[in-house]
């Protein structure tokens, strides 16, 4: 199949590799073959190098460990499929999947609808959207730690502020992180992590030609109809991404803020997959057990990735 | 064909890194130039570092040595000390390079096992004594030092809890307590007399409740500052070592009676208010701040407050410390047992200069009352009086206690202590029965440990 002519006045601006451009360009020669070739696996090297020792290496050892009872104290012993079956006769194992597939869920409904509902209102807004966007983002680069002490210090049900103020209209001492544990973590996370997100989606809201907007009201469309029937749909990749984000990093990095508001407490009732695996290996010392949790917890996330990219993927929306 | 050299390449060019990333870390030693003389003191010696240098006079070795030391970091006083009495022992013994490195608590167990694993063990660190102690016992990480130490600098009561199984295996440094504080004026204020009894404890509650007060300060974020009741409650309840046995399902089991009879008594407390509302949101800075800022009367807490209400608490707070009350039908004496923990100072069986790391862990013991003074910690010295009323009060009450009894997170196998602490943090909060207290850790008993 022959490819696309191409436009003449894009020929003349862009260095666009076609047959015709290579013969009008003056050949030079940059070294030997074996150099030209070479030379692009030389450049990335250290990162291939990085990737593998910081990343490959570890998931090699650690489905090995998997298969072992080790404390860290003494040598691995090898038994075989032993810690898998251990989990799964755990029940906290199945809690803790539970929980963590609530709180994905409750923090998808918290903080995509904020993120949308934010993005859109900035890509309306034509003065001061940029600093709202950095403000917005704020809580993303903070130290988890130093959000874990805020958050701990707002839930405070004698001294938080919400504490006072709820105080003055007789409400009494709340349990946020004992009773409502999860609500709360969830509202914490999504402090964090919503700008984040609606950074994402205002990015893909300004890649939405403004063409269709301008049709969709000469067609007396009303500004709801305009975001369900235009913004919404063309945004089916941002919202992709942002799922994908959300639900792994239930399983991920959720741990730094649960870890330092609730440490998977009380009784469980904040124990993510994450916490449940790192408890094992360093509170109880079962580094094989936490290992096999690791290895089953990337076969979790990899299915629910697929069922999610499956789902955005069902149906294609072209204008 | 091509392809496959390129690819061979990479593939050598990722091993030799891998390997060279997995290298052992070499010892130190050979990194360190021989001095040619030994170095002039910088400063004039620690008084307590000096006594310790010149009575065991050490002959600098044949080639310098260094010794990596780990310990928990902390942050005040301790660290000016650490700097001060190094660098003496270091200008006392030519030749001897101490390393010491501080890791934050929280960290400190993470940090060890990575380095055990990875071969970099120092050859001097801290552990727990309880079941962290013998765990590194049984694993042959840390050696004896019945013939490397001079035992007798240290407290016999506290030395011997670094023993395992009749071998001594480390030196005490860090003993604590856990009392019953109190605010003197609050109780006064409110005619409430200070508990002795289970009784005088359950009235206390119903009295401060009526004014409006946190009878005990407590938070469960943590989740060890409800243990505490329970340790104490048991002791009583079941008697000495009877919680060990249980958690090893051997000779007892959390389902007998005195152990639930022990859940019982700690719910009693959760039902008679004397815990605040939304105990499952406070952890212990919020315990600590209800305690001086005068919104609890009491607290169980151990000696580090007293630094803490030093800096935190109104200059005219008082406060004071009693024994935990004597439970009814508890197994008599039992009521003077005090709960708390030590830490302390152990030799890796990796290390090639066990006879120098020896040498500086009886330095180190000589100079513990001033480690005691210096950080406002209990001494681990016997004929030693901490010059702080409060501290000398607690040094009194384990010297008096039949036992000091290391605490139960402390004690219990790791596979099982994060059960212990939610279940009863579970009883905190009112979500958790007795029964279901007993019947959850022997089932763990049974699934973690007997296993």
């Amino acid at each position: 199949m022959d490819p696309k002519p191409i436009p003449p006045m894009l020929r003349k601006t862009l260095p666009i590799n076609t047959p015709a451009d290579r013969s009008e360009r003056p050949r030079r020669k940059v070294g030997s073959y074996a150099y030209r070739r070479w030379i692009p696996y030389l450049f990335i090297t250290p990162g291939l190098a990085v990737l593998f020792l910081f990343y490959i290496l570890p998931a090699i050892v650690g489905l090995g460990v998997s298969f072992t009872r080790w404390d860290a104290l003494r040598p691995p012993v090898f038994i075989g499929l032993g810690n898998f079956i251990a989990l799964f006769q755990d029940p906290n194992f199945y809690h803790s999947i539970l929980v963590t597939v609530e709180y994905a869920v409750l923090s998808l409904v918290t903080q995509l609808p904020l993120a949308l509902f934010l993005a859109y209102l900035l890509s309306q807004q034509k003065r001061g959207s940029k600093v709202f966007q950095a403000v917005f983002f704020i809580p993303q680069i903070l130290s988890l730690v130093a959000v874990g002490v805020l958050w701990s210090l707002l839930y405070d049900p004698f001294n938080g502020p919400p504490a006072r103020i709820l105080g003055l209209f007789g409400v009494g001492p709340i349990d946020w992180l004992g009773k409502y544990a999860l609500l709360s973590l969830v509202l914490a996370s999504a402090w964090v992590y919503f700008g984040f997100h609606m950074v994402l989606q205002l990015a893909g809201m300004t890649a939405i030609p403004s063409e269709l907007y301008d049709s969709a009201r000469l067609d007396t469309a009303s500004s709801l109809q305009v975001f369900f029937r235009v913004t919404l749909p063309l945004l089916r990749e941002t919202l992709l991404i942002s799922t994908v984000l959300m639900v792994s990093g239930a399983f991920s990095y959720s741990i730094g803020i649960t870890w330092v508001l609730t440490r998977g407490g009380p009784l469980h009732a904040t124990e993510l997959l994450p916490i449940f695996m790192y408890k094992a290996a360093f509170s109880n010392h079962q580094f094989g057990y936490s290992s096999a949790v690791s290895i089953v917890m990337v076969i979790f996330i990899a299915v629910l990735v697929g069922i999610i990219v499956w789902w955005f993927g069902r149906e294609r929306i072209e204008y | 064909m091509k392809h496959a050299s390129v690819l061979c390449f990479v593939v050598f060019a990722l091993f030799a890194l891998v390997l060279a990333s997995c290298a052992p870390a070499t010892a130190t030693p050979t990194t360190v130039p021989a001095p040619t003389t030994a170095p002039a003191p910088p400063h004039p010696p620690h008084p307590l570092a000096a006594t310790s240098a010149s009575a065991n006079p050490t002959t600098a070795p044949a080639n310098p040595v260094t010794l990596e030391v780990w310990d928990y970091q902390d942050p005040g006083p301790a660290e000016g000390w650490w700097t001060q009495f190094i660098s003496d022992y270091e200008s006392q013994h030519p030749g001897i390079t101490i390393n010491r490195t501080g890791i934050p608590e929280k960290d400190y167990d993470q940090k060890l096992r990575t380095a055990i694993a990875s071969n970099t063990v120092p050859d001097i660190f801290f552990v727990i004594a309880g079941s962290n102690l013998a765990d590194f016992a049984d694993a042959k990480t840390i050696q004896p030092l019945d013939n490397l130490v001079d035992k007798s600098i240290w407290s016999p009561s506290l030395i011997s809890t670094f023993t395992h199984q009749g071998v001594l295996y480390g030196i005490p440094s860090y003993p604590y307590m856990l009392p019953i504080w109190y605010n003197v004026s609050m109780l006064d204020q409110y005619k409430v007399q200070v508990p002795k009894t289970w009784g005088d404890l359950l009235g206390a509650c119903k009295s401060l409740r009526a004014a409006g007060k946190i009878p005990i300060a407590l938070g469960l974020q943590e989740r060890w500052e409800i243990m505490i009741y329970y340790d104490y409650i048991v002791e009583q309840l079941a008697g000495p070592g009877m919680l060990d046995k249980a958690a090893i399902g051997q000779g007892a089991s959390f389902t007998d009676k005195p152990f639930v009879d022990a859940a019982a008594r700690l719910k009693e407390l959760v039902d008679n208010k004397c815990f605040p509302d939304g105990v499952g949101s406070l952890d212990q800075n919020a315990m600590a701040a209800q305690f001086f800022n005068g919104q609890a009367a009491m607290m169980i807490n151990g000696p580090w407050i007293i630094g803490m209400a030093q800096s935190s608490a109104p200059a005219d707070f008082k406060m004071s410390a009693t024994l935990f009350p004597a439970l009814p039908n508890n197994i008599p004496g039992t009521e003077k047992d005090v709960s708390g923990g030590i830490d302390g100072f152990v030799i890796s069986t990796r290390t090639s200069h066990a006879k120098e790391a020896a040498d500086f862990l009886n330095a180190f013991g000589k100079a513990d009352q001033s480690y005691s003074d210096t950080n406002g910690q209990l001494p681990s010295v016997p004929g030693v009086t901490p010059k702080d009323p409060l501290l000398a009060q607690l040094a009194t009450y384990i010297e008096n206690a039949n036992i000091l009894v290391v605490s139960g997170d402390r004690r219990l196998p790791a596979a099982i202590v994060d059960d212990y602490l939610n279940n009863l943090a579970g009883i905190g909060l009112g979500q958790v029965t007795p029964e279901q207290f007993g019947k959850n850790m022997a089932d763990a008993v049974n699934s973690k440990v007997k296993k």
